[in-house]
């Protein structure tokens, strides 16, 4: 009987053992035909940008102060060309941009057709700018920047893009250089006469969150972009109107009177003093030109 | 016991023995999968292509890009949106490791320059930018940032439009 009984208990023991071994196994397979085809994530922590904010005298000069072949681009300072002068103009960019409309700044106030966006507010710049759609106004028509610059043929045209995607244009300059100048090449072919002038970035604040690096870091990007505007000018023929210079505190950020609140978005009378600003530098024209 | 353990091992081998072999088109243009997906997204229509200038920028020159035999990406047409999705085509089942190499690259590069962007415009993405992820389906390699549905619906149909027999 006690030799039954002890048979009976290594009976059992061995059971459990199989049990839990083909358990296993049967897991380990499973498993393994689990993996065929399975997804792969992108989920690896981004290094830290290796920033070194630029240590020039003023943020928003984006010649730094250092003369360059391209600073005949950079319009200065000019007698006031009045409110007509602004009135010829059509802005394209990101939501700062499209608030120009919400702020009621121009003459038409928030019925202005001379803010061109799509029905988001904002737009990002990237190599499939050309393809992305503004909402024409009057009609309302999804149309390509391009294709409007054909139907409108605007005296000025004035763009501004940068803060949108400014992470990955930090990390890939060449993007930037690229995207803007195909996008002043298509708007020359579509209208030759159009004065493309392209605004400095504008910065941000020192409580923006929207981002997860700080404003120092992110401003040390901004004046990078802006230093590569003169450039972008120089090879395509457009004009460099450093806005961004009125909205900038004595360390390079946004002013804080001037952001809604999000450190980012701007505040009616910060676009009053673009406009100012604009009026102040205005394009003269090349020799020969009317303006 | 000799035959318990028989029938243990015999379960496992079925078990195993179960795994679903599938065979894979590999002839089927990038363009037609990614419509194919679309339609099965139900908006076709909000979806632009990259053009050429977006193909040698990112991927021209990366390890991988070479192997490509055929590729279709596309995007919605609005900034705030901030769904893509893309499809390549490896020239041989040789080729397909180094071609997911270098669009897995590419989506987290893109998932990064998303990341702030959607926080600050479009927070409602931040779930496609977090679930974005890349497939294999023999020579084909698909990547997607989307919402779980329209990933699913998405993979789903490119599988569909592929899959030569399923044993």
């Amino acid at each position: 009987m006690d030799a039954m009984n002890q048979w009976e208990k290594n009976e059992v023991r061995f059971f459990r053992v199989m049990t839990a071994l083909a358990l296993s196994l049967m897991g380990v397979c499973l498993v393994a035909t689990l993996i065929v085809g399975i997804t792969s994530r992108a989920s690896e922590t981004p290094p830290e940008p290796d920033v070194q904010p630029s240590e020039t005298e003023e943020f928003a000069n984006p010649t730094n102060g250092e003369p360059t072949d391209a600073t005949d681009r950079l319009l200065g300072e000019t007698a006031d060309m009045g409110e007509g002068y602004i009135d010829r103009m059509i802005f394209v960019g990101e939501s700062t941009t499209a608030h120009l409309r919400s702020r009621g700044v121009l003459r038409d106030g928030q019925a202005t057709e001379q803010v061109w966006s799509d029905s988001s507010g904002t737009m990002t710049l990237d190599l499939n700018v050309l393809q992305k759609t503004i909402n024409y106004p009057g009609t309302g028509r999804p149309m390509t920047i391009a294709a409007a610059v054909e139907v409108a043929k605007p005296q000025y045209l004035v763009l501004s893009f940068g803060v949108n995607g400014i992470v990955g244009f930090s990390r890939n300059e060449a993007l930037y250089e690229r995207a803007y100048g195909k996008l002043i090449d298509a708007i020359h072919a579509a209208s030759p006469d159009t004065v493309v002038m392209l605004q400095t970035v504008y910065p941000v604040a020192t409580n923006q969150t929207a981002f997860s690096e700080g404003a120092t870091i992110i401003n040390g990007y901004v004046r990078r972009r802006n230093e590569q505007l003169l450039d972008i000018a120089q090879a395509h023929d457009a004009y460099v109107v450093n806005t961004a210079s009125v909205l900038c505190d004595s360390a390079g950020n946004l002013k804080a009177e001037y952001q809604t609140g999000d450190g980012i978005h701007l505040t009616a009378e910060a676009y009053r003093r673009i406009l100012q600003y604009l009026r102040t530098h205005g394009y003269e024209g090349k020799e020969g030109d009317a303006t | 016991m000799k035959r318990l353990i028989t029938w243990m091992l015999a379960g496992v081998l079925f078990v195993t023995g179960c795994a679903p072999r599938v065979a894979y088109s590999d002839t089927v243009a990038c363009s037609r999968l990614v419509t194919t997906a679309l339609q099965a997204m139900g908006d076709p229509a909000e979806y632009l292509s990259a053009d050429e200038d977006h193909y040698d920028f990112y991927f021209g020159g990366q390890e991988g890009f070479g192997e490509v035999e055929d590729v279709q990406v596309v995007f919605h047409r609005e900034t705030t949106n901030v769904n893509e999705l893309g499809v390549f085509r490896a020239d041989d089942e040789e080729d397909v490791a180094a071609v997911r190499g270098m669009v897995e690259q590419y989506l987290h590069d893109q998932v990064e320059n998303l990341r702030s962007f959607a926080a600050n415009y479009s927070p409602k993405d931040m779930e496609k930018i977090e679930g974005a992820g890349v497939r294999v389906y023999g020579t084909y390699v698909v990547y997607y940032i989307l919402n779980d549905e329209d990933a699913a619906s998405a993979l789903e149909a490119v599988k569909q439009a592929i899959i030569v027999n399923e044993s």
